[in-house]
């Protein structure tokens, strides 16, 4: 890829700023044109850098992506009618069906993503009393595997869950308690 | 007689629009105050939350009816909560170009949603503490912000608003991946959490770049300005989680406060190096700042924040009497052009700005 003369964003001012992004312990260097560098990612709207640079890191990707199996195309979200390889050009999807539709692809994008395809936060209130609540003494087991694996950090992850699950118990037997 | 009224109806959301944004420019948002824990080297702390709702499609393949419904479901939802009593609400197609750049200016939104053309809304609390974009990439952004290091009292804030609202709202939710939204990047927690620190000792030994490389972990991101860009922004460098999945709230939280905590420690040690070694000239520096902006007949806004970041360095280290980390705030929030430009409709013209702006930064500092 050419980044020399031409601004990243707007592809046509000449490029005088440059940035340098520092992500994963990688750097990464991006020419901007001064009214793109101003505008989008200048001093003010500096709290909004991380949606801008995900924008570009994106349309970067999509570039490179482009040249795709013709079977993605034909894999299509019944709901939205988008494809993966839309998916894959535009960076976003197209419905939260899409999740459903894309579950195969989704999970190894998101391994790779997050290094995880499995939420482990919280949860919205109404979802809490559900019945498919993780087994806390099953995460009691996991924990504990991890401690002996010496993997601290999966273990204080588990750690954490449990704690906010025990939390999340409590506070459901006291509305309980409350409406009864 | 239905179409005058609708058109009556719209002009005066337009006119309750332009209201809003003239009381809201008038103050300093509550982030700003200065104080808060560690601030005078931590500016702020942020944290958003990207939610969905079930049965719509994302923003960016929604049709206009159905973004309005989201419109819709959201102000019925924040008008059953308590937090959002006496919250204004703002509809993005009758809000102008020009409020768009105040909120953006006042990191109410992102400059995207600024250029946004679909229906939309910008919901605001008075303190302006917490706010939601309706329609942004996702059907809501929820955004909490505190002064100095606040990752925690913003989480407080922020869960309590975002449980409030799954109440009234059917969030899209998946048992394997948590909160769905519109990029699989924001996917699980939905959440990404900031800070913005003010490291000018670290960047006057030009050792921002080799502590980043040691002290950010892999899943927390660091952005700043480099070479030509490092005086572009002040100083200012924003820090947050990169990732959002298979961890939860409290341990990103956790994690960024301790990388966020090294920081504050580092650009310490710098600052007190920096008065041993190199005293004179890092009085220089700070003064012929304070000299400038004194002094100064013409002023951008790109030379302000440079000198800015030496003034209240020096009100940090206790160099300058009679300033405070508010009044520097003020003038960094006050100065910029679209807040100018709200204010009198004269300075559209940016040379006439830097002269209003250079007399405005006279009067706070004199
Ligand atoms: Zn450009
Ligand atoms: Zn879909």
């Amino acid at each position: 890829m050419q980044l020399e003369a031409i601004c990243q964003i707007c592809q046509k001012a000449p490029a005088t700023v440059s940035i340098t992004q520092v992500l994963n312990g990688k750097k990464q260097e991006w020419k901007l044109c001064a009214a793109c560098a101003e505008e989008k990612g200048g001093l003010h709207s500096l709290a909004n850098l991380p949606e801008f640079f995900e924008k570009v890191i994106k349309n970067i990707l999509g570039g490179k992506e482009e040249a795709m199996d013709s079977e993605m195309d034909s894999l299509q979200c019944p709901t939205c009618h988008i494809t993966f390889t839309d998916f894959e050009k535009i960076g976003l999807l197209g419905c939260p069906d899409c999740y459903d539709a894309f579950r195969e692809e989704l999970n190894v994008l998101l391994r790779r993503i997050h290094g995880s395809n499995k939420h482990i936060g919280s949860r919205p209130r109404p979802q809490r009393v559900f019945r498919n609540v993780p087994d806390i003494e099953a995460l009691k087991r996991e924990l504990q595997i991890a401690i002996e694996q010496e993997n601290y950090e999966r273990a204080a992850e588990y750690r954490d869950l449990i704690r906010n699950l025990e939390r999340e118990k409590l506070r459901n037997d006291e509305d309980k308690e409350r409406t009864s | 007689m239905k179409v005058v009224r609708k058109t009556a109806r719209i002009r005066s959301e337009k006119q309750r629009g332009v209201e809003i944004i003239d009381q809201l420019i008038k103050k300093l948002p509550s982030w700003a105050s200065g104080r808060g824990e560690q601030g005078d080297i931590l500016l702020s702390t942020r944290i958003r939350l990207a939610r969905n709702l079930y049965g719509i499609p994302f923003p960016s393949t929604a049709g206009d009816e159905e973004l309005q419904a989201v419109v819709e479901a959201v102000e019925k939802a924040c008008q059953q909560s308590r937090v959002f009593d006496g919250a204004v609400y703002l509809y993005l197609q009758q809000t102008d170009e020009i409020s768009r750049k105040v909120l953006v200016e006042r990191r109410l939104i992102s400059p995207m949603f600024a250029e946004a053309k679909h229906p939309g809304m910008v919901v605001i609390d008075t303190a302006e503490n917490i706010s939601i974009m309706v329609n942004e990439e996702d059907h809501l952004r929820i955004q909490s912000i505190q002064p100095g290091l606040g990752l925690k009292e913003a989480w407080r804030v922020i869960s309590r608003v975002d449980d409030e609202l799954s109440e009234h709202l059917s969030y899209a939710f998946s048992e394997q991946f948590g909160y769905l939204t519109a990029c699989p990047t924001n996917t699980g927690t939905g959440m990404r959490a900031s800070i913005l620190i003010h490291l000018p000792a670290l960047s006057i030994l030009d050792e921002v770049e080799q502590i980043i490389r040691e002290l950010a972990p892999s899943e927390i991101a660091v952005r700043g300005f480099y070479g030509e860009g490092t005086e572009v922004i002040g100083n200012i460098f924003q820090i947050s989680n990169q990732l959002t999945l298979g961890r939860t709230e409290t341990a990103i939280i956790d994690r960024l406060e301790v990388v966020a905590n090294k920081f504050i420690e580092m650009e310490q040690e710098a600052r007190e190096r920096l008065l041993k070694k190199q005293r004179v000239d890092l009085e220089d520096r700070i003064y012929r700042s304070l000299g400038i902006l004194r002094h100064a007949r013409i002023m951008s806004s790109l030379e302000l924040m440079n000198h800015l970041s030496m003034v209240r360095l020096g009100v940090d280290m206790g160099f300058i009497d009679g300033l405070t980390p508010e009044i520097l705030n003020e003038l960094m929030i006050f100065t910029q052009p679209a807040h100018m430009q709200k204010l009198d409709q004269r300075l559209e013209d940016s040379h006439q700005r830097d002269v209003v702006r250079a007399e405005m930064i006279r009067q706070k500092i004199h």
